[in-house]
């Protein structure tokens, strides 16, 4: 049954004067479970499309459904409230709050949620044992690697049990060995928990991790291809 | 501790120096402020002080009329004053009281003669309820066993040139109509640092006043002096029902309209110097909340993005600021209250500006005071502030565009 539903999307924005096309008519499917990489060179509008999935952005025309929720319609306040239930988030760099320790890192959506102040404790002690970093539940995010920023950044994306964790570049700031651990934990985590994992990335070690590619060039989809 | 709570408390240190100078300025604002009220506290006390201890009291009985038109004509009886006299002298709250007989007259010298205010006393009562008899500089004070001396002040006695052992003739009208006189020997010279009184104002015996005036048992006001100048109204409207007809009870508000309303105007005055104050105040806090909004743009981008709401936002700001007016209320009162303790036991010399303001009532060292309520008020007031003045910053923050926001790096 299909997860994401992305059906002949525009986006425009105006630069200046000029109005930029990110995105030309895309239309895209994807399922609970996958773990697709959206590929593409810059520019070619993978990040917008991962921007307008997440209702961080809104379309200029066409649909997006996620989990049977119309995105395009939907107000700010209800969009935020999915983004909080159903999306994990993963940035490029600089995705903790540097003022809170690892654990309240990971803590901190299921704060927003309501959830208990004790599940929230065991739960993201939990969470950092399994990407690994349980010693370094209170450390701060200025005392730690890279790698390790970004893996706290994954638990604090998974550890409410969302539809779909959304990566922009996660790997983008990583060396090649950092970035393939961190790759290692997601895919075991898509595995594991049946987690349906996005990426946008140029970088093709992603593209390699991936079990589905789909290639985007100047706002379309250039191919779409299942491994 | 709240994670947002713990959030908002560490924002503020990220940029320590930043933290630090703007924190000292909230500091000094307070404190300043504090120290602001404390001179002015202090001036009207002094002023309420001097005007209470020299020759006022707390409550003042007097012959109905005196208050407005002080004519000898308007004395009163003290034959009729039994009841309030036992009140006064069984209340817990009465310091002290003394019948005094006050009239207008003239003084006359050989070479001077000055319009002044004769005061008619009772020696060993008036030395509870004011201060002349401390305030005797040279000479002694008065003495039911030595009639026919006066007592005048050291600006009246540089004024005339004349001193201890000088003779003087006091003339005011009589109850009639006709004019009494009595010549009298300086016996004793007083400053109670108020110059306009010390000009204007001699003391006899009272028995002296009544023989000068033709008077028998009459006075023309009965001083009250309490403990606490806070039951002043209460203990006046205790007396004036056990008042014979023709008889005021008059508290010092109703005495001295001119310290009332200077109070008020002198409250009202200040607004605008502790208002700069506080607009000084609120300028570093918007100014240092928009700086270290704009250094976490992309961290607020993100809390957005993963669903933090807008109102979960201004709490944090608003928070950070609280937080920030909270240290500056604890250590801006200390030094501020520190100040005024210090000056209020040391005092401040005001000996340049002396002869100004002993006309003003007021000596020439000044004692800072502050009371609870003042420090209560200055504290809430920067409280209130910090929390007004960083919606602006807050609301800035909860406006922002998440995907905007993210792509703002660092």
């Amino acid at each position: 049954m299909p997860l994401i539903e992305v059906e002949n999307i525009h986006k425009e924005y105006e630069d200046g004067k000029t109005t930029v096309h990110a995105l030309r008519g895309i239309d895209l499917t994807i399922d609970a479970g996958e773990f697709t990489a959206i590929a593409g060179p810059s520019g070619s509008g993978k990040t917008t499309l991962l921007n307008l999935i997440s209702g961080l952005d809104a379309v200029s025309a066409g649909n997006i459904t996620l989990d049977s929720v119309d995105i395009s319609s939907a107000s700010a306040r209800k969009l935020s409230q999915l983004r909080l239930e159903k999306i994990g988030f993963v940035f490029q760099a600089y995705n903790l709050v540097p003022v809170l320790t690892a654990r309240e890192n990971v803590e901190f959506t299921m704060l927003l949620q309501g959830v208990p102040s004790g599940e929230r404790r065991k739960r993201s002690l939990d969470m950092l044992e399994r990407v690994g970093l349980g010693e370094y539940a209170d450390r701060k995010p200025t005392a730690m690697s890279g790698g390790q920023q970004q893996r706290v950044a994954v638990a604090r994306a998974i550890v409410t049990h969302p539809r779909v964790v959304l990566a922009d570049e996660p790997t983008a700031n990583l060396d090649s060995e950092t970035g393939s651990r961190l790759l290692d934990l997601m895919k075991r985590l898509n595995a594991e928990e049946d987690m349906t994992f996005v990426f946008s990335t140029h970088d093709p070690m992603v593209m390699d991790y991936s079990t589905r590619l789909v290639r985007l060039h100047d706002g379309k989809v250039k191919s779409d291809e299942r491994k | 501790m709240s994670i947002l709570f713990k959030m908002a408390w560490l924002n503020i240190w990220r940029n320590k120096r930043r933290a630090a100078i703007l924190l000292c300025a909230m500091c000094a604002g307070l404190a300043g402020v504090i120290v602001l009220m404390g001179v002015t506290e202090g001036w009207i006390d002094e002023m309420l002080e001097s005007a209470v201890r020299t020759q006022e009291g707390h409550v003042k009985i007097m012959g109905s009329g005196f208050n407005d038109n002080p004519v000898i004509e308007n004395c009163m009886s003290t034959e009729l004053l039994g009841k309030v006299y036992d009140r006064l002298d069984s209340d817990h709250r009465v310091a002290a009281w003394a019948e005094r007989v006050v009239v207008q007259g003239l003084l006359s010298t050989p070479r001077h003669s000055r319009i002044i205010s004769i005061t008619g006393i009772d020696p060993s009562r008036e030395k509870d309820v004011s201060i002349i008899r401390s305030a005797v500089v040279e000479g002694s004070f008065l003495s039911e066993d030595e009639p026919n001396r006066i007592l005048i002040g050291q600006k009246l006695s540089d004024k005339l040139q004349k001193g201890l052992g000088k003779k003087a003739v006091l003339m005011s009208q009589q109850v009639g109509g006709e004019l009494g006189s009595s010549a009298m020997r300086i016996s004793g010279i007083f400053n109670t640092g108020n110059g306009s009184f010390d000009e204007n104002t001699v003391f006899i015996l009272k028995s002296d006043a009544r023989q000068m005036l033709n008077l028998s048992n009459q006075v023309t006001e009965t001083v009250v002096l309490l403990n606490d100048i806070d039951d002043s109204e209460a203990v006046a409207a205790e007396l004036a029902p056990l008042a014979p007809q023709g008889v005021d009870i008059l508290t010092w508000k109703q005495r001295l309209p001119f310290i009332v309303e200077t109070l008020d105007m002198t409250n009202r005055y200040m607004i605008p110097f502790y208002a700069i104050f506080y607009i000084a105040m609120a300028f570093g806090i918007v100014n240092t909340l928009l700086m270290a909004i704009g250094e976490r743009t992309h961290e607020i981008g993100v809390m957005l993005a993963i669903g933090m709401t807008r109102m979960r936002l201004v709490k944090i700001v608003m928070l950070e600021s609280f937080f920030i007016s909270l240290i500056a209320v604890v250590v801006g009162c200390a030094v501020g209250v520190g100040i005024v303790t210090w000056y209020g036991q040391h005092g401040i010399d005001l000996t340049a500006f002396a002869s100004g303001l002993e006309y003003l009532g007021v000596g020439k060292i000044l004692y800072l005071r502050i009371s609870a309520a003042g420090v209560g008020w200055a504290a809430a007031a920067t409280v209130a502030i910090s929390l007004l003045f960083s919606i602006y910053p807050a609301a800035k923050a909860a406006r922002l565009v998440p995907v905007e926001a993210i792509r703002t790096i660092g």
